[in-house]
């Protein structure tokens, strides 16, 4: 499934959200960097990167993204044609793509 | 527009607040903060809390110690619980954090994968000796591997200079206060109040439910980066060592006597989990 599956259904409830992670390209990841540099948001989306080169955010953010939402602003400037470059998989899933981290 | 009574004056308010007679005045201007930012209106009893907490941090003499501090507590948003105790500090940069990820009794809740607020604090701007920075936890981080930075900076893994409230493997907790002493502490699953303070250069006391003490540790300098909740900073790189723990409060600032804030929080917590039951 990909971002573009579920415009129908946005804003998704916080509760279907946290299932959810996002996962996308370098490329997509720097146009967000770019745009909230153009348009700065007072909650940032900001992703994280993963072991295999790509990056990821909690598609809870998907419960922000109406017009009066935490992350509306931001979610307005995106381009929706390339919402299907953006992978929709479950959060124990994209979990599992972030580093497990032991400096110590 | 709307009038409110404050004390003996009558002013105008964007919200139409009416605030108690006799709040201390950096309380009633933390409360006019909070409700612009929510956009409405808090209960007299949450506003009565707050007033508590800000008297009793005067009495203590702890106020004008802190230097970035949040209540993430009683507001009815995340906007509301991010605004700065005073108007002085800094405001934190949420990074991911949605509203269902806050609660006005139990505060606000990480992921230990993406999610941390940015002080905008920079972990050199209180004294290399004389800095404490603590939290109130009322869910601990409770994922399986690796290390969870509570709140605070690291360099890891570079000289092992840190500020830091960390786990472990969850029941580890391990504390580090500008120097590279790596001592492991046995946090136990209690929630509540800890924290850290260093005012000298030889060592750093610590708090925690159930436990303090003094660790030996040389301090060293703090770098130029910002001071990170939910999260540590590693500079250059940004988030790091993600916690899922939920809280309702942090602070950083000068030596303090961390008894004194533990107590003033925890009755905080304990005035709003009665005025929003």
């Amino acid at each position: 499934m990909t971002l573009e599956d579920l415009i129908p259904d946005l804003p998704l409830s916080y509760a279907q959200g946290t299932t959810y992670g996002l996962v996308f390209a370098i490329d997509l990841k720097m146009r967000l960097d770019e745009i909230q540099q153009e348009h700065p948001p007072v909650n940032y989306a900001t992703p994280v990167a993963t072991t295999d080169g790509r990056y990821v955010l909690h598609g809870d953010l998907l419960s922000e993204v109406g017009p009066n939402g935490m992350f509306g602003g931001t979610f307005s400037y995106l381009d929706q044609s390339r919402f299907n470059e953006v992978e929709v998989i479950d959060w124990s899933a994209a979990q599992a793509l972030l580093p497990v981290i032991d400096p110590i | 527009m709307f009038i409110g009574v404050k004390g003996l004056s009558v002013v105008g308010s964007a919200v139409g607040n009416i605030s108690g007679p006799g709040y201390d005045s950096d309380a009633e201007a933390y409360i006019d903060a909070v409700e612009s930012a929510d956009g409405e209106a808090l209960e007299t009893e949450v506003k009565e809390a707050y007033n508590n907490f800000f008297v009793g941090l005067k009495d203590d003499g702890l106020l004008a110690d802190l230097s970035a501090c949040c209540l993430l507590l009683g507001a009815r948003t995340i906007a509301g619980a991010l605004t700065p105790l005073v108007p002085s500090m800094p405001t934190p940069t949420n990074n991911n954090f949605v509203s269902g990820d806050y609660s006005r009794t139990t505060g606000l809740k990480g992921d230990a994968s993406t999610k941390y607020l940015d002080t905008n604090l920079l972990a050199n701007a209180d004294g290399q000796d004389d800095f404490h920075l603590s939290v109130y936890e009322t869910e601990l981080h409770n994922t399986g591997g690796g290390t969870a930075g509570i709140l605070g900076y690291t360099d890891f893994p570079g000289s092992s200079n840190a500020a830091q409230i960390v786990y472990r493997y969850n029941s580890l907790f391990i504390q580090r206060a500008k120097d590279n002493n790596s001592t492991q502490l046995n946090r136990g699953t209690v929630t509540g109040y800890s924290g850290i303070v260093r005012s000298n250069s030889a060592n750093f006391d610590y708090r925690y439910p159930g436990g303090t003490g003094t660790i030996t540790g040389t301090s060293t300098p703090a770098p130029s980066a910002n001071m990170f909740v939910f999260a540590n900073n590693l500079p250059g790189t940004g988030a790091y060592i993600r916690a899922n723990c939920r809280a309702t409060f942090y602070s950083f600032g000068a030596a303090i006597t961390l008894a004194d804030l533990d107590s003033r929080v925890s009755t905080l917590v304990t005035e709003i989990g009665a005025a929003l039951p």
